[in-house]
């Protein structure tokens, strides 16, 4: 190692995160200008902001995207616990095939997934539409939940448990004061890192929405079929924007561990 | 056994797969006794602690709890508490909210304000006043251990598990906690069960001491009788008996001058050592038998000393360990006999031994030990 490699390493380091985070500072700054179709800086106005905010089609996807979100996250998170707890206190048959199988849509491609859905929802008959995307939302949400709360579960001395039953709690008492306080970090990061999950996915979606069922994602890319107006730059600022806060946000909760 | 039993063991067995952790255990333990289970670890005696409090269920035998087989008891139902080797406080709640947990539980119908001051009382019989609205990670380790113990006393159990409460702390506090125990043990008159692999504690704390190896108890004592008539080889050398010989009993009372009192008898070890040990009085000649010798027992001097002792030999000092208060001395006796001695510092001072020096040593035959075969 020379001593010029800290400065080859930061500056390394320094394009990777402009390449990461330029697209995002330019689609910013365009949306805070009143440019129609340049790319020129022309002075500051929110009126794409406004716009994004009177469009009726655009509020209408947005109400969409968190019908289905809010479940999502509150379901996903729900069964994640449930799943977690089974799969890391009891041993049974199969045990390492459950937790295995249920890894592997993290890694399967959402195009596969979402054709498979489409193809499924067909032929069982079931109308796409808000409970369709809801079904596949929840259903692809369950692994992170579920992976998110056994790393914590993880970490969480049994012989707590030990001595809850010893002091007097039996199964379910330990379970609302101990296991479950001690677990909480865990389900709300799993809840805040699933409400973008769910909140941004376009591909599945694309295949599980009926005719008027369009989230947020899906009316965007409907949008910029017809021409790229920056209302979409503004609505692509809101739409990463807020979800980072919230996945900030979760990473917060992780961290503050009581272990 | 005069007062009523508060534990009872009657031959319980645990197994975890192949292994029999516990083996076919029987045991008494009178109300109000300070008792330990003493063992190297995997001895099966934290496994028969976590039987006694429910923590685990016996495959075979009966566990009583003041007279009544509990069995079938899940531990909140148990009138047991324990206190965790690694004290298991909930790091989510406070002090005091730690020490109230089981009391919360147990009475839903004890006003608030009762639990306050019993919580109060508990933080003041272990001396942690004032501390009740911190969070178990802002304590020292010492200061969490006693309140893991008045979190498991408040609820006036009738027996009290403890499993290595002190292994974590240095060895200062190791010492203070032990006297804090028995002075805790004698004011709220609890039976006491206690595990620990270290033989100091058992024996500074116990009324008896069972010694375990194997999921079985190879002795059970008073410390003293532990200590100074350790009944099997493992025993002893757990005890710090390094002395340990065999031989075969040489003669008895046919030959009376071979006899120094009818309670003794004498042995003639494999290398060829006689000595006078006491007991084995119904044992013939020709018997095998194994003995312990305590090494504060073996006194050395140096050659040409004027000094008696029922079994004096001459030696070579060939090892010498400084210990403080206390020095090692290994002297061989012949080839292959090799006798540990522990003197006071103060006399290896006064006689300035050294690794070669020609000494004499020796003991009496009360300091023979005879151990089981």
């Amino acid at each position: 190692m020379n001593r010029n490699s800290p400065r080859l390493l930061s500056i390394g380091c320094g394009v990777v995160y402009l390449f990461m985070y330029a697209p995002l500072l330019v689609l910013i700054v365009f949306s805070l200008t009143p440019t129609e179709y340049g790319v020129a800086w022309e002075g500051f106005t929110l009126k794409w902001y406004r716009a994004v905010f009177d469009n009726k089609n655009i509020q209408d996807a947005l109400k969409m995207s968190l019908i289905i979100a809010i479940p999502t996250v509150l379901i996903s998170t729900a069964i994640g616990t449930i799943t977690a707890f089974t799969l890391y206190r009891y041993k049974f048959l199969g045990r390492a095939l459950y937790q295995g199988a249920l890894y592997i849509p993290l890694v399967m491609p959402d195009l596969v997934i979402g054709i498979s859905l489409l193809l499924f929802y067909t032929s069982i008959k079931l109308d796409l539409g808000i409970l369709t995307i809801l079904l596949a939302h929840i259903s692809f949400s369950i692994p992170l939940t579920t992976l998110v709360i056994i790393a914590r579960m993880q970490r969480i001395d049994r012989t707590l448990e030990d001595a809850a039953m010893d002091l007097g709690a039996d199964e379910w008492t330990t379970m609302w004061k101990v296991t479950l306080p001690l677990l909480m970090p865990g389900i709300v990061a799993a809840a805040l890192l699933t409400f973008p999950w769910s909140f941004n996915d376009f591909v599945i979606t694309f295949f599980v929405s009926g005719v008027g069922s369009s989230t947020l994602p899906l009316r965007v890319y409907s949008m910029i079929r017809l021409g790229v107006s920056p209302m979409v730059n503004a609505l692509g600022t809101l739409i990463v924007v807020v979800p980072l806060i919230i996945v900030i946000i979760g990473t917060y909760f992780d961290r503050r561990s009581v272990s | 056994m005069n007062g009523i039993s508060s534990v009872e063991l009657v031959r319980v067995t645990k197994r975890f797969g192949e292994v029999v952790a516990v083996d076919d255990l029987s045991l008494t333990i009178p109300e109000g006794e300070f008792f330990s289970l003493l063992g190297p670890s995997g001895c099966g005696k934290t496994t028969t602690l976590r039987l006694i409090g429910g923590l685990e269920q016996p495959d075979d035998g009966d566990i009583l709890i003041n007279g009544e087989v509990v069995n079938d008891q899940p531990p909140y139902e148990r009138n047991s508490n324990i206190v965790f080797q690694n004290y298991a406080l909930f790091p989510h709640l406070t002090i005091e909210d730690n020490i109230a947990f089981g009391l919360r539980l147990k009475s839903r119908r004890v006003a608030e304000l009762e639990v306050t001051k019993l919580v109060e009382e508990a933080l003041q019989l272990v001396h942690l006043e004032g501390l009740g609205a911190r969070r178990p990670n802002q304590l020292s380790g010492g200061q969490q251990q006693r309140v893991a113990l008045a979190r498991a006393l408040i609820l006036r159990p009738k027996v009290l598990l403890l499993d290595e409460p002190l292994g974590a702390l240095d060895r200062k506090l190791r010492k203070a906690m032990q006297i804090e125990l028995r002075r805790i043990q004698h004011e709220v008159n609890i039976t006491f069960i206690y595990v620990t692999h270290d033989q100091d504690e058992a024996m500074s704390m116990s009324d008896r001491v069972a010694v375990m190896r194997n999921g079985n108890f190879e002795q059970i004592g008073t410390p003293q009788e532990i200590f100074q008539t350790p009944r099997t080889r493992f025993v002893a050398d757990f005890m710090g008996a390094s002395n340990i010989l065999s031989g075969r009993v040489a003669s008895l009372s046919a030959d009376g001058a071979q006899r120094a009192s009818p309670q003794t008898i004498q042995i003639e070890t494999e290398s060829g050592l006689r000595l006078i040990s006491r007991g084995g009085r119904d044992m013939p000649s020709g018997t095998a038998v194994d003995f312990s010798i305590r090494p504060e027992a073996v006194q050395v001097f140096s050659r040409g000393w004027d000094w008696t002792a029922e079994n004096k030999f001459d030696g070579r000092i060939v090892g010498k360990l400084y210990l403080g208060d206390v020095t090692e001395l290994e002297v061989a006796l012949g080839e292959n006999i090799f006798i540990s001695s522990r003197i006071q510092s103060r006399i290896d001072q006064k006689f300035d031994f050294k690794e070669g020096d020609q000494v004499s040593i020796g003991w009496n035959a009360e300091d023979c030990n005879l151990l089981s075969r």
